[in-house]
Order: C-alpha cells, then sequence, then structure tokens
C-alpha cells in the first residue's frame, strides 16, 4: 500500500493505492474528510467539483413536484 | 481484498431492491461526460519539485500504515457534520456519468441526471422527471437509498483501507 498527495477541484487529498494479487485500486480523500476519487482499472468516480455552501434549495422538493407515498 | 466493482456491488446489495437498482442504473447510465479535473499535486514535500505527488509506501501492517488509516479515519469522522456539495464522474461498465452529494446536516440529497434522493432532515423522498412532470415518493423517516450514497462515501473506501490493512498483517505474521 503507498500513500501521495493529489489534487481534485482544487481540494487537496490524501490518497491510498492498494496493489495485491493482480488488484490495483486507489482511494483518496480530501483534508475535509469528502471522498474526492475511487478507482479500479474497471471503474472510477472522481471529484470535479466542490463547495462548502450548497443552496438551501438543494434540499427542498423541486417546485411542482408530485407528492407520493410508498406503501 | 475488494475492489471498488465489488464496492458498488456491495453497496448494491445493501440497497432496497426496487429503489436501489432504480437509482444506481441512473446513476451508471447517466448520460454526459468530462474529463476529470484530477491533478497531481498541490503538495510539495521537503526536496521535491513543485507540483510533484508525494509517494510514501507503508510497510505491510506496521505501525506507519495503521497510523495513516487512523488520520484518515479521523478526516472522514469529521466529514459526517460538515456542510459541502460534492460533483462526480463516474465511469464504469462502458458508460460515464455525473453523480452529485450534498450535505448540510441533518439534510443531505444525492442525484444524478435522472433523478435525485432528497433528505429534508425530516423526511426522505426520491424523486424522478417523466414527460416534464416531477414525481417525488416520500419514504418517511428513513433514508432506503442510504446504501447507495455510501457508495460515495469516504468511510466506504475507509473500510475497504482497512481490511487492506488487517490482510497486510496476516500476510506479515504468516
Amino acid at each position: 500500500m503507498t500513500f501521495s498527495t493529489a489534487s481534485f477541484a482544487g481540494q487537496s487529498a490524501t490518497c491510498a493505492t492498494i496493489a495485491a494479487a493482480g488488484k490495483n485500486a486507489k482511494y483518496c480523500v480530501t483534508k475535509q474528510g469528502i471522498l474526492a476519487y475511487e478507482g479500479s482499472s474497471a471503474s472510477s468516480f472522481t471529484l470535479t467539483s466542490y463547495s462548502s455552501s450548497p443552496p438551501a434549495s438543494d434540499f427542498a422538493l423541486p417546485a411542482g413536484a408530485t407528492v407520493m407515498s410508498i406503501p | 481484498m475488494t475492489t471498488t466493482s465489488s464496492l458498488a456491488r456491495s453497496a448494491r446489495r445493501r440497497a432496497p431492491a426496487l429503489l436501489g437498482v432504480a437509482l444506481f442504473a441512473l446513476v451508471i447510465a447517466a448520460c454526459g461526460s468530462s474529463s476529470p479535473t484530477a491533478s497531481t499535486s498541490s503538495t510539495t514535500a521537503p526536496g521535491a519539485s513543485a507540483g510533484a505527488t508525494t509517494t510514501s509506501t507503508a510497510p505491510a501492517g506496521g505501525t506507519s500504515l495503521s497510523s495513516k488509516i487512523g488520520a484518515l479515519s479521523s478526516q472522514v469522522q469529521a466529514a459526517e457534520k460538515i456542510t459541502f456539495k460534492a460533483v462526480y464522474t463516474t465511469t464504469g461498465s462502458g458508460s460515464n456519468g455525473s453523480v452529485t452529494i450534498e450535505q448540510a446536516p441533518p439534510k443531505s440529497a444525492f442525484s444524478s441526471s435522472g433523478g435525485s434522493e432528497i433528505n429534508t432532515g425530516t423526511a426522505s423522498y426520491f424523486c424522478s422527471n417523466a414527460n416534464g412532470q416531477t414525481t417525488c415518493y416520500s419514504a418517511g423517516a428513513s433514508n432506503p437509498l442510504s446504501a447507495l450514497t455510501a457508495l460515495f462515501s469516504p468511510a466506504t473506501a475507509l473500510t475497504e483501507l482497512k481490511a487492506a490493512q488487517a490482510e497486510a498483517v496476516a500476510h506479515a505474521a504468516g
């Protein structure tokens, strides 16, 4: 296992790379503790934008939405 | 040791079947791709040139490895309480997409191009848009899609790291 640093969306991150038994995976976490990168040869998630102040409207139901209850 | 693919499989198993599979399909099948903006490195170690990635190799099962994973664990735990909005690009299974994760405790949101999961702090909803009409399904106070949100959680990644550490310790012990 190796550790490194990188920058994602302007955020400094610590990365851990695991390479064993023919498998490789890399995980990066920002200093704030946010997942910045997670990937292998098959798939990846990469942080491309970060904000510490999301708009309050993002946590409300969309205007005009029809609300239904799950039984 | 597990990989990202097994992480995804694990998360899908934990998710409630109907909504879980539906949203995961949205994530994977989300349209549009963009190039990752990752770059190495913003940190310059003593003696290293500016912009270089600093890399260190931790001994298998050693205390250095434990301390570094412990430091990451502390960072991840602190993040449970912070407010943020993070946008990710995803690749895999032959398709690329984008997902957004936000939280302002106790509120949280997870969205892709085809739908979103919103926790208002008092109730959770899964919302989808079809033919210009948005429909939100209430899940009450529970969060049925928490396992999918966990797919992007550093805590999940940390679990993988700790598993790798345990494997290294076991290997070192013979």
